[in-house]
């Protein structure tokens, strides 16, 4: 080092600096890292939404609130979609449930061959589970083919192109995002508490209430905000299997863009399930916190 | 080989700050060549804060680390020319043995035909001529240990660093690697330093310690001097067992301990205001006969007793209650169990005991 | 007494209740199913409508899949998509897991919620944003503009799975790496990556059929560019013919395929594994 020219402050600062910069390149390294992501979400993703919502805002009044928040039509469709979100979430969950407990009890090779069965649909196009249900529920489907030919129903029942076909339709897809984290929990439940609490006098329903549920409550809180979540944003099951009765949001918001070109509405309503969903996401997210700390 | 002092490493004054926390605060230590130097200290004294900035994963606020006088502060640390033994090895669990083992030389761009030859010897010098081949996983502690070993020392570094290289095995294994290591490193001069919290494992492998707290060097010396004459209550209370004793100096030859009883010093005692510790091995308590007379002597009941095969360990409080004192003896024919209530008169001489400052 | 037959009684033996539990699995895997088979006679149909069970069985729907240019313009259309997507996901992805898991950096957990935020919000919000947005960048019926709106669906699964793996990986290996002579990109190449690739192996399939299979930005950014999911949706809309049921049958093989691979290959992405 040559050290003849600088007074030994400088150089106590410059070796100061030097260490500092050696201390912290890794860390500048990983946000370096992160860099590229950021810029592709930010230019594609950020702004883009950025735009469409500051659309919404034109108009000293707000039009476009006005209309999506006081229109008896607008207002209909978005009670409609929560609804639908919360039915498909109930549903889910009853039919999750038990199946994410029996894959956590049952001896190998069953949990995997299980699972197998839910990766395989899941991982399938939407399009074709949703060509699949309309071979199954139409008026010439199987299950109406079926139940014609035992006699137990005389007119074809009405399963398709309404509420019942979209209920089936978005359980089917979101049934896995429900099964997963419960299973997940579950399978990291000690046996030995069950017995435990048994060898304790419990019986089999205290042991579930007390115990099984309490414990598996992040698990049902996770699946829950997933399925709600997705729901309210569903676009092409509604689409294919409401017939056009159902209306739910997303179908609402492609109307306006597609059909009308009215950027500031689609906007507005854009907004407004936006809020809707991440409202949910985040109570959600809050009791499963408050819950986990409890826990 | 190179000059007369490679391999010597020297740490200034190395200090480092984790905001409020001084981790380590102007430490100075040289380790000689061919030397095993162990850092001893409970966990956040500072001991591996001052392994890391050797290493090169850290780096000091003040200070400067030299390696052979070379300063290598500020360099990366694949420029060092360190080998390290990691806690839990950090073997590359997709190489085989003997990949991991080429790794440095590979690094080093070393040609094929010597790398193969180096790793085969050195696989020969801890004792796997044969394993090169099997992966990581295939191999049991004490064989994962001496491939992190091999891994180490194949590219003949200026410094060996082992940081608690031997934690993750049960005891019997540790005590054979202990010597393995130790044997390895003095049979290729590695100049080494060596982090532990395990006093007794200090003692058997090294040529120094250093015991370390609070970010300081609280003692640097021989594991003999070190267990001999520690020089301050921490240190005296990290090594070994002892009964530890305040006391006040009457004058330069006597003290009074706390409750009273008077004891003859060891050393002169300079004066000065504080008051002193004295610390007595519970190996040098003797059991002696009614009429035995020692430096400090005195009657008392047998309070505890610890059964620990080869020894047995007393807590004795004399009968007046003004003292209580840790005996160690071995258990011989001669030497019969005694039990919790039993009568005893113990003694010890003056020069047994170390005195230091207490404060 | 008591307890020891409380532990007998869990410890395997199954009870009637059991058995219902079974059965209610059964049934829901069955209903999980049941879409993905039916596909399979109808493919194998003679008749154009919708009719079940089929009245006579031929093969020239998948006749009509192979032959007729516009289906295999949208499947070449859409594997050439996926193809970019699974490419550009899976690098941009890696760097910002390794960021997220090893960095130390204000924001960082800012950074965190907008690379998982695609998951969250609509779909369909998304589409019309970019559509807007890249109707001003006259980027619409490119190509490579849906590779970039799918790029940003498939960066969260590459992220999700990738920061688990990098979690799992103990950083002493690449300690030990940099202080046996390697510098920190030879260390992340020979020492981190390696243990990796099944996760990325996973990661990548995912990027891949989250591409592959997604509608709603591809309709609106690929005017009349169509993918093989858009040329589906209108196939069902107009209800014109079971060459659907074909190209479903493929799709699903297709899906099983992948599957078997990923469960030999890969880490990450199939629940059953730690």
């Amino acid at each position: 080092m040559s050290a003849s020219a600088t007074t030994p402050n400088e150089l106590r600062a410059g070796a100061l600096r030097r260490r500092w910069w050696r201390r912290h390149r890794d860390g500048f390294g990983s946000l370096a890292a992160a860099g590229p992501a950021l810029l592709f979400l930010l230019v594609l993703y950020l702004i883009p939404m950025a735009m469409l919502l500051a659309q919404s805002f034109e108009g000293a009044s707000l039009p476009h609130y006005q209309k999506a928040l006081t229109d008896d039509l607008y207002l209909r469709v978005l009670f409609d979609t929560l609804l639908i979100a919360a039915c498909v979430s109930l549903l889910c969950l009853v039919l999750a449930y038990p199946v994410a407990y029996a894959l956590s009890i049952l001896p190998s090779p069953w949990p995997a061959v299980g699972i197998a069965f839910i990766l395989l649909p899941f991982w399938t196009s939407v399009l074709v589970r949703t060509y699949g249900w309309m071979v199954l529920l139409g008026r010439n489907g199987l299950i109406n083919r079926m139940l014609s030919d035992l006699g137990v129903i005389e007119t074809p029942l009405p399963l398709l192109n309404n509420m019942t076909g979209v209920l089936i339709g978005m359980t089917h897809v979101l049934l896995p995002y429900m099964v997963f984290p419960l299973y997940a929990v579950m399978r990291r439940m000690d046996p030995n508490l069950a017995q435990a609490a048994r060898g304790l006098g419990a019986s089999g329903w205290d042991v579930f209430r007390r115990i099984y549920l309490p414990l598996t409550l992040p698990g049902v809180l996770a699946g829950m905000t997933l399925v709600f979540v997705l729901s309210i944003g569903f676009f092409i099951t509604p689409a294919l299997l409401g017939g056009g009765k159902v209306h739910m949001m997303a179908v609402l918001i492609e109307q306006q863009v597609r059909m009308f070109l009215n950027w500031g509405f689609a906007g507005a309503l854009s907004a407004v399930l936006l809020g809707a969903t991440l409202l949910v996401y985040i109570v959600l997210r809050r009791l499963l916190r408050g819950n986990m700390q409890w826990s | 080989m190179a000059t007369q002092d490679a391999g010597t490493l020297e740490v200034v004054g190395a200090t480092r700050r984790f905001g409020a926390v001084t981790a380590l605060a102007g430490v100075d230590l040289t380790v000689r060549r061919g030397e095993m130097l162990t850092l001893l200290g409970p966990s956040g004294s500072g001991k591996t804060t001052l392994l890391k900035i050797v290493a090169g994963f850290e780096t000091p606020d003040e200070g400067a680390v030299r390696v052979d006088g070379r300063d290598i502060t500020m360099a990366p640390p694949a420029k060092r020319d360190i080998g390290m033994v990691f806690q839990n090895y950090a073997l590359f669990p997709h190489m085989t043995v003997a990949e991991n083992v080429a790794f440095p030389l590979l690094m080093r761009r070393i040609p094929r035909a010597e790398r193969e030859r180096r790793v085969q010897e050195t696989l020969k010098l801890v004792d796997l001529p044969t394993h090169g081949g099997r992966l990581p996983r295939q191999l049991s502690g004490g064989q994962q240990q001496r491939v992190a070993l091999a891994r180490a020392v194949v590219f003949d570094p200026q410094l060996l660093l082992l940081d608690e290289p031997f934690g993750a095995l049960d005891r019997q294994l540790r005590e054979q690697m202990q010597l393995e290591v130790r044997r390895l490193q003095q049979r290729l001069e590695l100049t080494a330093l060596f982090v532990t919290h395990d006093q007794e494992e200090a003692l058997v492998m090294s040529d120094r310690i250093a015991v370390m707290g609070q970010g300081q060097i609280a003692q640097l010396g021989t594991p003999e001097e070190i267990y001999r004459a520690p020089s301050s209550r921490f240190v005296a209370g990290f090594i070994g067992e002892s009964n530890l004793y305040r006391a006040r100096p009457l004058d330069d030859a006597t003290a009074e301990l706390e409750g009273g009883m008077r004891v003859p010093l060891p050393h002169k005692w300079p004066g000065g205001t504080g008051d002193l510790g004295l610390m007595l091995r519970p190996e040098r308590v003797r059991s002696l006969g009614p009429d035995d007379a020692a430096d400090i002597a005195f009657d008392g009941l047998i309070e505890e007793v610890v059964y620990l095969g080869e020894t047995i360990k007393y807590r004795i409080r004399s009968d007046d209650g003004r003292l209580s004192v840790l005996a160690r003896w071995p258990l011989h024919e001669a030497n019969r169990i005694l039990s919790s209530g039993h009568r005893v008169r113990v003694g010890w001489r003056s020069a047994d005991m170390h005195s230091f400052p207490w404060s | 007494m008591e307890l020891r037959r409380g532990r007998r009684r869990g410890a395997g033996r199954w009870s009637a209740w059991h058995f219902g539990l079974f059965a209610f699995t059964a049934l829901v895997l069955l209903f999980l199913m049941a879409p993905l088979v039916v596909v399979f006679p109808m493919s194998l149909s003679s008749s154009s409508y919708l009719q079940f069970p089929p009245p006579g069985w031929s093969l020239r729907w998948y006749e009509q899949y192979f032959t007729d240019s516009t289906w295999i313009d949208a499947t070449l259309r859409s594997i050439k998509v996926a193809l970019a997507t699974t490419v550009l996901a899976t690098v941009l992805g890696t760097a910002l897991s390794f960021s997220l898991v090893r960095g130390r950096y204000p924001g960082k957990e800012f950074v965190n919620q907008i690379s998982l935020m695609p998951l969250i919000v609509p779909v369909i919000i998304y589409s019309i944003a970019v559509y807007g947005w890249f109707g001003q960048l006259k980027l619409i019926g490119l190509w490579q503009g849906i590779v970039l709106g799918h790029t940003v669906h498939a960066i969260p699964f590459v992220v999700i799975i990738m920061t688990a793996a990098l979690r799992t990986f103990d950083i002493a290996q690449e300690h030990a790496a940099m202080s046996l002579g390697a510098n920190r990109a030879q260390a992340i190449w020979h020492v981190t990556l390696p243990p990796l690739r099944p996760s990325l192996i996973s990661a990548a399939f995912l990027a891949f059929i989250s591409s592959f299979d997604e509608l709603v930005v591809a309709m609106f950014l690929g005017g009349s560019n169509m993918t093989l999911p858009k040329k589906m949706f209108d196939n069902i809309v107009n209800e014109i013919d079971p060459t659907i049921a074909a190209v479903s049958v493929i799709q699903v093989v297709l899906v099983t395929v992948i599957l078997i691979l990923v469960s030999k290959l890969g880490s990450g992405a199939v629940p059953t594994e730690r």
